[in-house]
């Protein structure tokens, strides 16, 4: 049967050229060409010259905007059979709230592409090939598979390539692994799987170091970096829980309002009214249903959020996830500078056997071997280069002693991915030593022995050999160092012979070189770092623990070290036992199901994971219909981060592909700040649940008076016009002053909401139509007919509008729910208080509403120019008064409903606002 | 882990080749399917139509047969004279069988928008006289050997009857196999499908893919790999394979020719298309007779 299956990492390298159908020589342009059209050009862009037109048509299916442009349409129809009331004058103003809630989101979707932009910057303009025996530059997008490419330091690569020779060939693959450590490759076969070569070059790397070339096997989106460009391109967002709980108010309100409004068109038929006076009332109900302000009081209210939350170092991109952020279930979060300080600091030097610090002369001959293993450039007045290389040498001495040191350096062999290690080769006491520092297991199967005897000759001459034994409790000291957190680099050395050293001085080779001289080490002992956990974050944990959010930490880690730091900040408990680990290899090896599952049984950690694996992570928190947000800052977290709900960036180590893919950038890249987020978000949505409450409370008087007047003999008591007034004029600032109220006391205290508490639940319908609004409904309609009456009025008479009582009975009647709106306001701004604890003056827009309330209760009924364009007319002062009693009369029976409530209420979240 | 045993009957494989790079590269997958077979042979099947000259076509079947040679395939070449049409000749030499497998290219380049429309492959796959397997090859590094398979599947009733001979010979270079079931939802409703609906059709997803691979680990076993499923509700059944396939980092995706009729199968038909021009990896169209 057949052999394992062999791809191009699997050959010799001259058999390359056979399998792309290439030639050492190059192709011809006439090979290029056909390949050019076949493949298509090496760009991640595919033309689609539709695009932006579908998006901006999506954003005319929203249903909210379909209901904004259908109220715009009743207007103009209004108009059209009513000159003469303004109603054309507020169907555009629908119609421009409609296109700017359409482009404003189109807008957003248009930023996306920025990200696009942001990945193209790590693509060349032009690349060196050989075609046809001749080196020439040509346009990356013209590289076509079989192409060799001439790489040298400094090169980008524009197409995942089959290396063929290789000299010192040093990559920074940091684009697609989120690993900034270069990484050697070679030209020799190799048996592992295509993306773990170490023979192929991937677009997006760029070359670090060295020489050599590659034969080009994949172009465009075919390359690993196209597939990311295409998803960070594809990958749609889904719906915010605001835009799925709003679309469902709307469809809600809609079918309400249609309902009614061709139930009461159909009976004003079969009555034997007229057709266009049926129209106008069906209208008219419909327009009452209709909450044409809510939306763009929303846009404001999360417009608020965000400006609040950037004082608090949350960047939001996107409106939308301002109450997304609230909503959270899972927050998935990295580790290096989110939860820790990302200040790696050496904070013990032990020996390998027994873990306690090692005596001054060997800390001091170990640190030499360490720093002849590292790399530093002296600035002014401090170290340059890997966090890790600076500690040495600021623990090896000072400025001086470390360059003088540094002045017998030979050699360096930079750290290698692959190898998890760097080395060295420097003179001590007149003597070369080759010196290897990285992670045990990578030096493990290099020792020779444990001890001081061969580094400089001055630590005696007992050092012991490396057997299994001893290297098991060497290995037992690494696990219990990492188990607490920290990270541990081994450092070994041994003098090199003068045949070494000779042959070492001339030779210009670099990887084979320093496997050479890779045998028999001595390792003298353990370097423990750590990067402490950032001091705020174990309480922004607790906090989200209480608020019912999971905290999921994925990292690249060690699983010690991401156990350690996970129960440092509180992600675990101290007790948990580490089941609660997934390491990268096992999670690959998961099916999506299996992966929920370990999530649901209480995995919290993931180590030695990829950036890409954050993606199968997301998909599986969301397919357990979970809102999750997740942090990033590498390019190749940009498809995560889009397929989250809420995609977090790092400001400040992110790169511009992260920050440009996720709607919300993290300024100081502290998860406390995420969590101070989580707090803004949830107001915001408690603060849209209590104006939501608040304007849909109005559409009962405004409705009442339709049904009295289709089923009864009697005038009608409001029109269209001055329901407009209330819903896209009164009402406004009020709703803004409410979407502006700090945060309730406990609101880190309710667990994440669920479907039950949707925005638009049964008992903010109850609440808001049969209490509140019928109340107003009721006192309004009331003062209607108290004023109709003393006016001479009697049931059964017919009334002009432009009759005086009924201008005055109309003027009282929208005063009334005008006025009464005041109480509704107030009580709004409490969850169970009364709304007056949290002070007046605490929030100037609620001060400003009221008086709007007021000024235009007042101005209807007694100044001249609003009484002639609302159709109004003037009231005796004590009717004016009984107007104002309604505000007490609602404001009280409401209080009394929340004392009621608030002492049966199980969960403080389905209490009303 | 699900694993896969040898193949019980000896089917034949034919590859339609018309000397194209495609065609060349296309000739890899032949190659490694040969070699996962008992009889360890392929039938090249070439009809010289004078579009490339003999001495490059004889030097490319020279080329492929020392690659069978190296892996120990017998090649038999055929070069039947053309009769009226490549189609037909094709047809006349190819026997009609349940065991007769064509492995056939798509179009070399898109020609009015089509790599498979309107070529002889189409009309293979739609003759439906032996089993046929269209592959388009733009990842010709992977030398014939994807070693992540994308399945989706359209919820056939038959379930994955018709996929599961190509499975069988794909089956020893897998690692991952990827069975993808897309629910269709109208764009508009998708907008505003409730939680309950979504679980609904999410549910059934899962249960079709829960007997699909039922039915693959039934099979005996040989090849071991990594079987993982993915429901997906989606309006734009393409773009979400486009996106699965680069998420997965898939290698090859398999996609099933359509059963249906015109006029659905052209509508199909236009969105293969798209499938075919914007995939990040290599494609394969699949009939089973």
């Amino acid at each position: 049967m057949n052999s394992r299956p062999r791809q191009i990492q699997f050959l010799e390298a001259d058999e390359v050229f056979a399998h792309l159908h290439g030639r050492p020589e190059g192709l011809s342009s006439v090979e290029v060409g056909e390949r050019l059209r076949h493949l298509g050009r090496n760009t991640f862009e595919v033309p689609d010259r539709t695009r932006w037109l579908r998006s901006l048509l999506r954003q005319f299916s929203n249903f909210f905007t379909i209901l904004l442009l259908t109220s715009a349409l009743i207007c103009f129809i209004a108009h059209r059979i009513n000159p003469g009331e303004g109603m054309n004058v507020l169907g555009w103003a629908i119609l421009g709230v409609a296109l700017l809630n359409a482009l404003f989101s189109f807008f957003q979707e248009y930023r996306a592409e920025r990200a696009m932009a942001a990945l193209k910057a790590y693509l060349p303009q032009m690349v060196e090939v050989r075609r046809q025996n001749e080196v020439v530059q040509v346009a990356a997008a013209e590289v076509v598979p079989g192409d060799i490419l001439l790489l040298s330091e400094g090169n980008r690569i524009t197409a995942d390539a089959r290396v063929i020779r290789a000299e010192g060939l040093l990559v920074n693959n940091a684009p697609l692994t989120g690993e900034s450590a270069p990484s050697r490759l070679v030209a020799d076969p190799v048996s592992t799987r295509l993306e773990e070569s170490a023979n192929i070059v991937f677009a997006g790397a760029s070359v670090l170091r060295g020489s050599g070339e590659a034969v080009v096997f994949a172009t465009g989106l075919r390359t690993e970096f196209g597939k990311l460009a295409h998803l960070s391109q594809s990958v749609r967002r889904t719906d915010s829980p605001l835009e799925r709980e709003t679309s469902r108010m709307v469809r809600i309100l809609t079918v309400i309002a249609s309902c009614m409004g061709f139930s009461f068109f159909m009976y004003g038929m079969l009555i034997g009214r007229p057709l266009w006076v049926n129209l106008v009332f069906m209208m008219g109900i419909i327009v009452a249903n209709v909450p044409e302000g809510l939306l763009p009081t929303f846009t404001l209210s999360l417009a608020m959020g965000s400006l609040r939350m950037a004082s608090k170092n949350v960047l939001v991109k996107s409106l939308n996830a301002v109450e997304a952020l609230g909503a959270v279930h899972v927050i998935c979060s990295d580790k290096t500078g989110t939860l820790t300080l990302n200040q790696l600091s050496l904070t013990g030097i032990v020996d390998p056997l027994s873990g306690t610090p090692l005596p001054p002369g060997e800390r001091k001959l170990l640190l030499a071997a360490a720093l002849a293993a590292s790399e530093v450039r002296l600035t002014r007045d401090s170290w340059l280069g890997d966090p890790l290389d600076r500690e040495v040498a600021l623990a090896y001495g000072g400025l001086d002693e470390v360059s003088t040191f540094l002045e017998q350096s030979l050699r360096f062999f930079p750290f290698d991915l692959d190898k998890k290690r760097s080395a060295g080769i420097t003179l001590l006491d007149g003597r070369p030593v080759f010196a290897v520092k990285g992670a045990f297991e990578a030096l493990r199967p290099l020792l020779g022995g444990v001890g001081f005897a061969a580094a400089g000759g001055t630590g005696g001459d007992t050092y012991q050999e490396a057997s299994p034994a001893i290297l098991a409790k060497v290995e037992k000291v690494v696990a219990a160092i990492a188990g607490q957190g920290h990270r541990v680099i081994a450092v070994a050395s041994r003098a090199l012979t003068e045949d070494e050293a000779s042959r070492t001085a001339r030779s210009t080779e670099e990887g084979g070189l320093q496997e050479r001289l890779e045998q028999s080490l001595i390792l003298h002992g353990l370097l423990v770092l750590e990067d402490p956990v950032r001091p705020e974050v174990p309480k922004a944990v607790a906090k989200c623990r209480a608020a019912g959010i999971r905290v999921i930490l994925i990292t690249g880690d060690h699983p010690r070290t991401a156990w350690a730091v996970a129960r440092k900040c509180g992600i675990v408990s101290e007790e948990a036992a580490e089941g609660g680990i997934l390491t990268g290899t096992e999670l690959a090896g998961l099916t999506g199901l299996e992966l929920q599952e370990k999530i649901a049984g209480g995995t919290g950690v993931f180590a030695r994971t990829t950036p890409d694996q954050k993606l199968k992570i997301v998909a599986a928190l969301k397919d357990m219909e979970l809102v999750v947000a997740m942090t990033g800052d590498g390019v190749n977290d940009a498809p995560a981060l889009k397929a989250a709900d809420v995609g977090i960036a790092m400001g400040m180590q992110g790169t511009d592909v992260a920050r440009e893919s996720a709607q919300i950038i993290l300024l100081d890249d502290n998860f406390a700040s995420i969590v101070d987020g989580v707090e803004e978000g949830r107001t915001v949505y408690e603060n849209i649940r209590k104006f939501t409450c608040y304007v849909l409370a109005s559409n009962i008087p405004e409705m009442l008076p339709y049904l009295l007047y289709i089923l009864f003999p009697v005038p009608l008591a409001l029109g269209v016009i001055h329901i407009l007034s209330i819903d896209l004029g009164t009402d406004i600032v009020p709703s803004m002053g409410l979407g502006r109220e700090p945060p309730e006391r406990d609101v880190m205290d309710w667990p994440p909401r669920t479907e039950r508490q949707a925005l638009l639940s049964p008992d903010l319908l109850v609440r808001s139509y049969l209490f509140l609004g019928l109340m107003e409904g009721l006192w309004s309609l009331f003062l209607f007919f108290l004023v109709l009456i003393e006016g001479g009025w009697r049931y059964g008479m017919e009334l002009a509008p432009t009759d005086p009582v009924h201008r005055s009975a109309t003027g009282i009647a929208l005063a009334a729910v005008l006025l009464m709106q005041i109480g509704n306001l107030l009580g709004r701004r409490s969850r169970l208080g009364s709304g007056l604890d949290r002070g007046l003056l605490a929030n100037p827009l609620i001060l400003i509403g009221i008086c709007i309330q007021v000024v235009f209760s007042w101005a209807i009924l007694y100044w001249p120019p609003i009484q002639e364009v609302m159709g109004t007319g003037p009231v005796p002062l004590s009717i004016y008064g009984l107007a104002w009693c309604g505000v007490v009369l609602l404001f009280g029976a409401d209080y009394l409903r929340k004392r009621i409530s608030g002492k049966t209420a199980e969960r403080p979240v389905s209490t009303s606002p | 882990m699900t694993s896969y045993s040898p193949w019980t009957a000896v089917p034949g494989i034919y590859l339609a080749y018309d000397g194209s790079i495609n065609a060349d590269w296309v000739s890899r997958y032949a190659i490694r399917m040969a070699a996962n077979l008992e009889n360890r042979s392929i039938t090249l099947v070439h009809i010289p139509d004078g579009s490339i000259p003999p001495e490059v076509i004889r030097r490319k079947l020279h080329a492929i047969a020392e690659e069978c040679s190296s892996h120990g395939i017998k090649l038999h070449c055929e070069q039947p004279p053309l009769r009226h049409t490549v189609f037909r000749t094709l047809l006349a030499t190819i026997p009609p069988s349940p065991d007769s497998y064509c492995i056939c290219g798509a179009r070399i380049t898109s020609r009015r928008g089509g790599f498979l429309r309107g070529t002889i492959s189409e009309q293979l796959l739609e003759a439906r006289k032996f089993n046929v397997l269209a592959i388009r090859v733009v990842m010709p590094g992977l030398l014939g050997c994807p070693d992540d398979l994308l399945f989706p599947l359209a919820g056939h009733p038959r379930g994955f009857y018709a996929a599961m001979p190509f499975l069988h010979l794909l089956a020893p270079g897998i690692h991952n196999l990827y069975l993808l079931r897309i629910m269709q939802v109208n764009s508009l409703l998708l907008r505003y499908l409730s939680r309950q609906q979504y679980r609904a059709i999410y549910r059934r997803g899962a249960d079709y893919l829960h007997l699909v691979t039922r039915e693959i680990a039934r099979e005996n076993l040989t090849t071991e790999f990594h079987v993982d499923t993915r429901i997906v509700l989606a309006a734009d059944w393409v773009a979400e394979i486009l996106i699965q396939a680069s998420e997965l980092r898939a290698r090859l995706i398999l996609l099933g020719a359509t059963e249906e009729r015109f006029p659905a199968s052209r509508l199909r038909a236009a969105k293969v298309e798209r499938l075919l021009r914007k995939t990040p990896c290599d494609v394969a169209i699949y009939r089973k007779v």
